[in-house]
């Protein structure tokens, strides 16, 4: 167990910077999910800690040494891969027991390291096993016992999840995070998929075209974005974002009309704002809430019953438009006008560069 | 429409559904007995006689002629030198092969280089066994350029005879076949590394793999099935090479590259003893087929 730390870490492929300027501490024992979009660079620098790919500047540290000119193997990490890289020619229990084979470990503690850990998965009845004969599943629990043998000084997880379905996914991340609760062992875990970010992270940091946008709990994240992007990114459904104009700031509110009718009221946030300037008023669809004398108004686009929740997408002037999640009895026909009202603590205010300048607190 | 559903074929269809894959194996089938099956049985009856096709009426001897083989002490020693032969081939164009395969795969070596290193190295696939013949036998000529370059070198004292001794002629010869023979392997092989994905090899730097281990534990098992399956062919194939063997040397000097099949060919084109020959034939056939089961054996396994 150790902490990891980067420091300016860059990486350019070529002429192409990919990371640019990354600085992330990560505590001992610490759960931290990487999340971006597509192509961001998440697995770069899951790869560069992992000593996988050469690091182009700045450096990587692991238990406070810097590893950026050590191999793979002198980091003592454990990656499980996306595609999960199993030794196909090996079974399973060879699979578990290669690293401890080749630093020469003695057999008796081999074999118990291997059963721990196939206890612990659950992997007892598949010890015998090729990976061609293991589900999707299984392999991927094979890829997680491989990482659980090493005592690694920290454990990286490249999209561990992807290639299950959706029902499997949600009992992994349960097992993943009783995993970590277990061996209170640091984890770095690359995902795309917020709703695996939101539940299994203790600090969450988003990435955005090779830029760390924010790092913070989840919470915090949600609450407190620090701009457009990391709000529109966390959260689901997506935030609604309306274009507005300061009206008056006094006393510590600001009052917002927006473009296509209707005014917000934000406790204002650090920095001043003057009266006429534009402002992008982020609202989230579970800040609204029906009222008959509700500031924001629009006409019924589409009604999606999920069950327990209702989305209405509602048309917002002719060119705007938002979302509302309701419960689930709630009923509205296409075209009816619907008047809402959005919680204080849902609305945050950006500036026109997207920096947040105002958040509703709870 | 009732009437349609209801005609019953005159073969049922289950019948058919049976039938129609030996139609489609019976045209191969049949030329497969024409052209091989026929042949080889003619040349096992030719083998129990005496003075097939050159005697009007050859007499029935039962196993005489293949008696009168395993008591001519050239036929072991032809027997001896093949298999020597083969396999020295055999395992050096794997070494050999593999190497290469290795080092076009590695990304270490330049692009440029790595496709002028390619092409380079399967010049000598390109080259009939004939051409290849007259190449070696001009360069291990006494008065040839390795010889000079050996003897400036001081590796050799004199100027060595390489196809005219005793001595080095088998060895002389299994270095060309080598020679001829490796581009196979290394083009297979680099196939196969192509083909070995890359995370496995990450996987395994990770839990602790240097580069020999990795060659050892994910390499070597990767390509095993390709491995096998050149090794037992090649086996096969150099087992009954000729063409190489009688341009550059012809079975001599005295025997001494004399192979199975240089044996078999003057007991019949020399010597015009075709029954002699065929049980000579028959033998190589024997030892063939035994390679032939591990080869079998070996594509059902996968
Ligand atoms: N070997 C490479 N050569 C050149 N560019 C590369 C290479 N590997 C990655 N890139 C580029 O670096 C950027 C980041 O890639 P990376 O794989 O880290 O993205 P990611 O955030 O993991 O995306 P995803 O969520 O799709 O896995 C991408 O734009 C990609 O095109
Ligand atoms: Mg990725």
């Amino acid at each position: 167990m150790a902490a990891v730390s980067l420091r300016g870490l860059k990486k350019n492929f070529g002429a192409v910077s990919v990371i640019k300027d990354v600085d992330l501490e990560i505590g001992d024992g610490e759960f931290v999910v990487l999340v971006g979009p597509s192509g961001c660079g998440k697995s770069t620098i899951l790869r560069m800690v992992a000593g996988l790919e050469a690091i182009s500047g700045g450096e990587v540290r692991i238990g406070g040494e810097v590893v950026n000119d050590m191999s793979p193997k002198e980091r003592n990490i454990a990656m499980v891969f996306q595609s999960y890289a199993l030794y196909p020619h090996m079974t399973v229990r060879e699979n578990m027991g290669f690293s401890l084979r080749l630093a020469r470990a003695p057999r008796a503690e081999a074999a118990a390291k291997i059963k721990r850990a196939a206890d612990i998965l659950g992997l007892g009845e598949l010890l015998e096993r090729k990976p061609r004969e293991l589900s999707g599943g299984q392999r991927q629990r094979v890829a997680m016992g491989r990482a659980i043998v090493r005592d690694p000084a920290a454990f990286l997880f490249d999209e561990p999840l992807s290639n299950l379905d959706a029902a499997l996914r949600v009992q992994m991340r349960v097992e993943l995070a009783e995993l970590h609760n277990r061996l209170g062992s640091t984890m770095i875990y690359v995902t795309h998929d917020q709703v695996e970010a939101m539940t299994l992270a203790q600090k969450i940091a988003v990435f955005n075209q090779g830029r760390l946008e924010q790092f913070a709990t989840p919470a915090d994240l949600y609450n407190r974005p620090r701009n457009l992007f990391v709000a529109r990114f966390i959260g689901s459904p997506q935030m609604n974002v309306l274009q507005g104009r300061v009206k008056a700031a006094r006393d510590g509110r600001v009052a917002v009309s927006l473009a296509h009718g209707g005014e917000i009221a934000v406790e204002s946030g650090p920095l001043p704002l003057a009266p006429g300037q534009p402002v992008q008023v982020g609202i989230r669809p579970e800040a609204l809430a029906p009222a008959d004398e509700g500031a924001l108004v629009g006409s019924v686009r589409l009604v999606e019953y999920l069950g327990g929740l209702t989305m209405v997408h509602v048309a917002h002037g002719a060119e705007e438009s938002f979302v509302v999640q309701l419960p689930g009895d709630f009923r509205a026909g296409l075209g009816d006008t619907v008047r809402f009202d959005a919680a204080a603590s849902g609305v945050h205010l950006f500036d026109a560069g997207g920096l947040l300048v105002a958040a509703g607190t709870r | 429409m009732q009437a349609t559903l209801s005609r019953r074929a005159f073969v049922s269809y289950a019948t058919r559904r049976k039938l129609v894959p030996y139609a489609y194996v019976a045209p191969a089938m049949a030329l497969f007995a024409l052209l091989m099956l026929y042949p080889m049985i003619a040349v096992f009856r030719y083998s129990l006689m005496d003075g097939a096709i050159i005697k009007r009426n050859p007499t029935f001897v039962g196993f005489a002629n293949y008696v009168a083989n395993f008591e001519n002490p050239v036929f072991w020693q032809a027997v001896g030198q093949t298999l020597y032969f083969t396999s020295l081939s055999v395992i050096f164009h794997l070494a050999i092969g593999m190497g290469f395969a290795l080092l076009l795969n590695s990304p270490l070596v330049n692009p440029t280089l790595r496709s002028l290193l390619r092409t380079l190295y399967v010049l000598p696939w390109l080259f009939t066994a004939v051409i290849i013949a007259i190449i070696w036998r001009l360069l291990l000529d006494p008065e040839g350029v390795i010889n000079a370059i050996l003897m400036a070198l001081h590796v050799v004292g004199h100027k060595v005879e390489w196809f005219s001794s005793t001595t080095t002629a088998l060895d002389a010869l299994t270095f060309v076949n080598v020679w001829a023979g490796y581009p196979l392997y290394m083009v297979s092989l680099l196939a196969g590394l192509q083909g070995v994905p890359k995370e496995l090899y990450e996987a395994a730097g990770i839990d602790g793999a240097n580069a020999i281990e990795k060659f050892r534990f994910i390499t070597v098992p990767q390509l095993t099935p390709i491995i096998i399956s050149i090794a037992l062919l090649d086996f096969i194939w150099t087992m009954q090479v000729f063409p190489l063997v009688w341009t550059i040397t012809g079975g001599g000097p005295i025997y001494s590259t004399e192979v199975m099949s240089t044996y078999t060919y003057k007991q019949a084109f020399a010597d015009y003893d075709f029954s002699m020959a065929s049980s000579s034939a028959i033998c190589i056939l024997l030892m063939s087929l035994s390679a032939t089961y591990f080869y079998v054996k070996h594509q059902k396994a996968q």
